[in-house]
């Protein structure tokens, strides 16, 4: 277990960098344009004698900033995103590349294989909540320059569900609902499992270990699509299904797909894997 | 003892391994010689399981360690971890990682059989120093820090890998040193190499692999003493006849 | 008993490399260089010194043990036999050894024994040079 643990700091430490790379961009990136937009909002609200008074804007909340500009605030999120998404890749193949074949190391460790496969998993969950944390502090900090740059009289109210909500991007990876959270974040997990097994097919034999992975990954693609075009064509109301029934069903169809890419992964990871 | 048992390999359409069957012997030196190509680091990692084979036995120290006879489950990852320690050719450490840090990585995860002394002493021998980036280091001194890596575990199997291939010849005078050293006493070795010259007065045994089989196995001394002919005559034998 | 003492190892692969440890041990005892009772390096010190595996260190000494060239009291490092007998058979052992080599080479020429003695007199007077003490 200690190792485990050890192996989850390895590499976590290994992405130091990167992390906080992504991490301060985002949050310059985010500050930087609050400030800019702020300034714009209260500049075009100030007195001003040559003006149609029927022109000038009302008071606005933070949230109306949010939801005017949302590809701006997008933007870091999505890069972000994308480089996580790499990186669910990369965290495997990096220990392939270059002269070092660090994989070496990894498998020859006294500690069970199992362990390579959790830790990379376990680290990955840290960014991402890292980052989803990090998006909700600056959500407030947003709120705190918008606050302290507009005065008082051009300033709405805006409840901290607002802030989530003003842009997109943000309430689509930060659903304000707990069910909904556990939801897309329990099957975006399953989707980690099954990309890890996927690389660690490949892995196994080359050349063809890219038709098995390629393969699985369709295999686990039936998960979602099958739930889905279950429901389409009426399959459970025709099997009299209650709703709680559907729902509960399709979790199990997720959890087991989950359960048999780990299972899976590890299993190549013991048996067939190879430098 | 560690018993290599009809070791057979197929890449594509190439069948490396055809039936190779050997030991290695605790306290001897044994060398795995062959042609390029013919599989010899293929053995070397599959007998710590980083490649898999697709049929034969090997039994470290009397247990199955193979991987498709296993599956590797329970604590052979372990078992394997702690009898066997696997000098590769290449330095399989991130080269972001600097002398030290690499040595605290090994401590940290073989707490068991790291020996913290040994390997400043063998740093001392091969006069490296801590602060140095893996990825800067010449090839002779990452071969040497490889070395390190290996022997600080107290493990009683060492295998090598091509320790010389590439090397200047000064660093392969330092690695070759280290064969009459007390760090690898005891133990036994297995080492595949090109450079045979380089290792004759070091050898015990020999293992000459051709074809995907063991061609022949004999005792260097005992070659030389019945036959005066040195490793190298017989490799000629075999290889060019 | 250093390398720079002038105790420097040579090897040819065809042999084996024990004995031949062995000779040179034997080379330095009838040159004078290992003196009767002189301790010996251990087995390990001596694979470090000659760059060989221990285990022929190991091997060279028990086949000294076995020709009663070193003795070995308990756990006190060995050291040359001081037994005067042995000490002149080693000489003796080498110098017959020369000797054979030598005649081997010579046999294809036709020279009578006088003519040899009476040449190797000649050729190792002039190398001694003003040592007439050996004869």
């Amino acid at each position: 277990m200690k190792a485990l643990l050890k192996l989850i700091h390895f590499e976590v430490r290994r992405f130091r960098w990167f992390l906080f790379g992504l991490m301060a961009m985002t949050a310059l990136y985010q500050m930087a344009v609050t400030v800019v937009y702020a300034l714009g909002e209260r500049a075009l609200r100030m007195p001003d004698p040559g003006r149609d008074p029927e022109t000038i804007p009302g008071p606005m909340s933070v949230y109306h900033l949010l939801s005017r500009h949302q590809e701006t605030y997008a933007l870091p999120v999505l890069v972000c995103v994308v480089s996580l998404l790499l990186y669910a890749f990369l965290i495997w193949y990096r220990d392939w590349l270059g002269r070092g074949a660090f994989i070496y190391r990894l498998l020859m460790l006294p500690q069970p294989r199992a362990y390579l496969y959790l830790s990379k998993l376990a680290a990955m969950l840290l960014f991402i909540f890292s980052l989803l944390s990090l998006q909700l502090a600056l959500l407030l900090v947003i709120e705190g320059i918008f606050s302290a740059i507009m005065p008082a009289e051009f300033r709405l109210e805006a409840r901290f569900a607002d802030l989530v909500a003003g842009n997109e991007l943000i309430a689509f990876l930060l659903p304000v609902s707990p069910k909904v959270f556990l939801q897309y974040y329990g099957m975006g997990i399953v989707l980690l499992l099954a990309a890890f097994t996927a690389i660690l097919l490949e892995r196994s034999r080359r050349p063809a270990g890219i038709v098995l992975a390629l393969a699985y990954a369709a295999a686990m693609l039936v998960i979602p699509f099958g739930v889905i075009l279950a429901g389409a064509t009426g399959l459970y109301e025709s099997l009299g299904l209650y709703i709680h029934e559907i729902i509960w069903t399709a979790v199990g169809v997720w959890l087991a797909g989950g359960a048999l890419a780990a299972w899976l992964g590890i299993r190549v990871l013991n048996k067939n894997v190879s430098v | 003892m560690i018993e290599i048992e009809n070791l057979q390999k197929r890449y594509l359409r190439k069948h490396v391994l055809r039936g190779v069957s050997f030991t290695v012997e605790p306290g001897l030196i044994t060398c795995l010689a062959g042609l390029n190509g013919a599989g010899k680091s293929t053995i070397l990692k599959a007998i710590m399981g980083l490649v898999p084979v697709d049929g034969g036995s090997i039994r470290i120290d009397g247990r199955e360690t193979a991987l498709h006879l296993t599956g590797n489950r329970g604590q052979l990852n372990r078992y394997r971890a702690l009898k066997v320690a696997f000098i590769p050719d290449r330095p399989a450490m991130p080269p972001s990682m600097k002398v030290g840090e690499a040595l605290r990585f090994m401590a940290d995860f073989y707490p068991a059989i790291w020996n913290e002394e040994k390997a400043r002493d063998m740093l001392a021998f091969f006069e490296l120093g801590e602060g140095e980036r893996l990825g800067s280091l010449s090839r002779g001194t990452a071969a040497k820090f490889n070395l390190v890596l290996g022997l600080a575990l107290e493990t009683p199997y060492v295998l090598m890998d091509e320790p010389f291939s590439g090397i200047d010849l000064f660093s392969r005078e330092a690695i070759a040193d280290v064969f009459s050293t007390g760090w690898l006493e005891g133990r036994g070795v297995l080492i595949t190499t090109h450079e045979i010259r380089e290792v004759e007065h070091l050898i015990d045994r020999v293992v000459l692999l051709k074809d995907g089989v063991v061609a022949k196995t004999f005792d260097s001394e005992e070659m030389r003493l019945a036959e005066n002919k040195s490793i190298v005559d017989i490799m000629r034998e075999v290889y060019r006849p | 008993m250093q390398p720079d003492e002038g105790f420097t190892f040579e090897f040819n692969s065809r042999e084996p490399v024990y004995l031949q440890v062995v000779r040179h041990f034997k080379v330095w005892i009838a040159t004078g260089r290992l003196k009767a009772g002189q301790t010996i390096p251990s087995r390990r010190e001596l694979a470090v010194l000659a760059k060989i595996n221990p285990n022929t260190a190991q091997r060279a000494y028990r086949e000294m043990e076995e020709q009663r060239l070193i003795v070995t009291e308990g756990n006190s490092p060995s050291r040359i036999t001081g037994d005067e007998r042995v000490l002149r058979s080693v000489r003796s052992e080498l110098l017959e050894e020369a000797v054979d080599r030598f005649l081997e080479l010579i046999r294809p020429i036709d020279v009578s024994t006088d003519e040899l003695v009476a040449l190797v007199r000649q050729k190792h007077a002039a190398r001694n040079g003003g040592n007439s003490g050996h004869d």
